[in-house]
């Protein structure tokens, strides 16, 4: 058996670019994985034809052996019957029943005690006690967030569906809830795919990272390898960052933090990260890279780090410039300025990175 | 008000209560399947739906009288089959009064059925409901002040019926005359008085039914 989610298929819709995506979700270790790429690449219609919502024209799609969906032998598996959990991006709750009633929804074929039981675990778990008589109009915005979790969860599904999560919530909750999703999720023991245009989110939920471009999946990996090591232009364009490293927070003073990276050390500001943060992603865009002769003197405190040039690609009237000063780093500058520093493969220099260019994403 | 005319009173607000309770089924499945996507004879069920409301009452009378009368296609095999005989009955009352109120039910309820999200009904599917359970604890809850406005409307239709009710039950005392068919035996026999009585029971109940249907179908919760 093939384990966890298999998806290639096409989807059209007249007047649109046609949808075509080939991917994989793991399901070990309750992988999640991000389906990434800017807002109106067919995300949505991605996972509404994973949940059984909507029809590819063509393909397959596939969970564990089972096929939900296959174009030429004609199955199409209805979506009450794959055992999906889904959450909506506004989370669709039933606004005429309570909060309890929602949670309880998918368990009509249990009997009233397990059900009670049920909904009870869920309401505890995700923090909902005392809300379980109110209407989801009475609730806050990460309230309605849990409860639709918690009624996706309910059934015990195989496969967690999540579209734009967090995109309903105002900024504050979003950072906050952003660390205590991946928790609820991870605590599940439930392979889920997240849906987002968010790359902060992308980074900080998924284990396993999907990109989409114009319609189609163009790379598919572990979060920060596919960060660090974006396939073609288009993934880095999508991505918008070049470096993309794990480090680790050694001391923090004042909003100011050094960071270690591969055994480099760099001065990072930790505005808008939480106090016990300690594991990061460390994200560089190369644009924010300088680079200098080795000899020039330091100008004001900023990261310095010695570095081997190892690679030169044209941009237009750029050249990006791949580095090693202690892990991989790109930057970007003019062909003038690369011709003025007379860099080539193997030649050192030094790279500069004003400490609050590094911007860091609690892991 | 003698106890013949509260005998009328009580015999043709029971008669569109019954119509009422008859159309209900297939007035909310009609609603509902004329509410859901394209199908073919789609536009044919609608226009038939809504005939009676511009159709001129006597002829769906008419009309009425052709099918169920003795020797009508389902008239006949009624009497032949089930000695049932429909027409100038109490029965014919309340067949003629249902048939008019069920434009008013179907195309409020289906108003109503159109408004619900179909995202919230596809999130029950995902929770592995099957359409019927889809139907009971999603889509009628939501829909729930259309269709009650819908029902106040057909039942407030049926209470003053007239040109149907005349053609298919006639005009038998005590047996098939309603408020309406009554008012226009008083008025010709020169009775304006009580006529006017039983107008005004009549406007007063309308008046109510509609009321109540207007708040329900406004009032959003």
């Amino acid at each position: 058996m093939i384990e966890g989610l298999h998806a290639g298929f096409e989807r059209k819709f007249p007047g649109e670019l046609p949808i075509e995506v080939m991917f994989h979700a793991p399901r070990r270790d309750a992988a999640i994985t991000v389906l990434f790429g800017p807002s109106g690449v067919g995300k949505s219609t991605v996972l509404r034809c994973i949940a059984g919502l909507d029809r590819p024209d063509i393909g397959r799609i596939e969970f564990d052996g089972t096929v939900w969906h296959d174009s030429e032998e004609q199955i199409s598996v209805p979506a009450r019957q794959r055992r999906i959990g889904l959450v909506p991006q506004e989370y669709a709750l039933f606004p005429h029943l309570t909060v309890a009633e929602n949670i309880g929804f998918g368990l009509f074929r249990a009997d009233d005690a397990a059900r009670d039981k049920r909904v009870a675990e869920l309401l505890d778990q995700l923090a909902l006690m005392g809300f379980e008589k109110r209407r989801p109009a009475e609730l806050s915005g990460g309230q309605r967030q849990r409860v639709a979790l918690a009624r996706a969860l309910a059934p015990e599904p195989r496969l967690l569906l999540l579209d734009e999560p967090l995109s309903a919530l105002d900024m504050p909750t979003r950072l906050r809830l952003r660390r205590e999703l991946r928790r609820w999720i991870k605590a599940t023991g439930i392979p889920a795919i997240v849906v987002t245009h968010d790359r902060q989110e992308a980074t900080s939920l998924g284990d396993e990272l999907v990109v989409m471009y114009q319609g189609r999946t163009v790379q598919q990996g572990p979060v920060n390898e596919v960060f660090s090591k974006p396939s073609g232009a288009h993934v880095a364009d999508v991505l918008s960052v070049e470096t993309v490293r794990p480090g680790t927070i050694l001391a923090r003073t004042n909003g100011l933090a050094v960071v270690e990276v591969d055994g480099v050390a760099l001065q990072v500001l930790t505005i808008g990260l939480p106090e016990d943060t300690r594991d990061v992603f460390v994200c560089i865009r190369a644009e924010d890279v300088i680079l200098e002769s080795p000899g020039e003197r330091p100008a004001s405190p900023r990261n310095r780090l010695p570095a081997i040039v190892l690679d030169l690609a044209r941009e237009g009237p750029l050249v990006r410039v791949d580095l090693d000063c202690g892990f991989p780093l790109s930057s970007l500058l003019t062909a003038q300025g690369c011709e003025e520093l007379q860099l080539q493969p193997g030649s050192r220099t030094t790279a500069v990175i004003k400490a609050p260019k590094v911007h860091l994403i609690a892991r | 008000m003698t106890g013949e005319d509260w005998q009328i009173v009580g015999f043709t607000a029971g008669m569109a209560l019954l119509a009422t309770l008859l159309v209900l089924p297939p007035g909310i499945l009609l609603a509902w399947l004329l509410a859901r996507g394209r199908w073919p004879g789609k536009t044919l069920l609608e226009t038939l739906v809504s005939l009676p409301l511009v159709l001129p009452p006597v002829v769906t009378g008419l009309l009425l009288l052709r099918l169920l009368g003795r020797k009508g296609p389902v008239g006949k095999w009624l009497w032949e089959t089930q000695e049932i005989e429909i027409v100038f009955t109490w029965k014919a009352v309340v067949i003629a009064l249902a048939v008019m109120s069920l434009p008013l039910l179907v195309r409020t309820a289906r108003t109503a059925f159109e408004e619900v999200d179909g995202q919230l009904e596809q999130q029950a599917r995902t929770l592995g409901a099957g359409e019927s359970r889809v139907f009971f604890s999603v889509t009628l809850p939501l829909a729930r002040r259309g269709v009650w406005a819908g029902v106040l409307l057909a039942f407030a239709r049926a209470l003053g019926e007239f040109g149907a009710t005349v053609m298919i039950a006639g005009n038998i005392p005590g047996e098939t005359t309603t408020l309406s068919v009554a008012i226009y035996n008083l008025v010709q026999l020169g009775q304006d008085d009580k006529a006017w009585t039983f107008a005004g029971i009549s406007a007063s109940i309308a008046f109510l039914a509609v009321a109540a249907s207007e708040r329900l179908s406004r009032r959003r919760s």
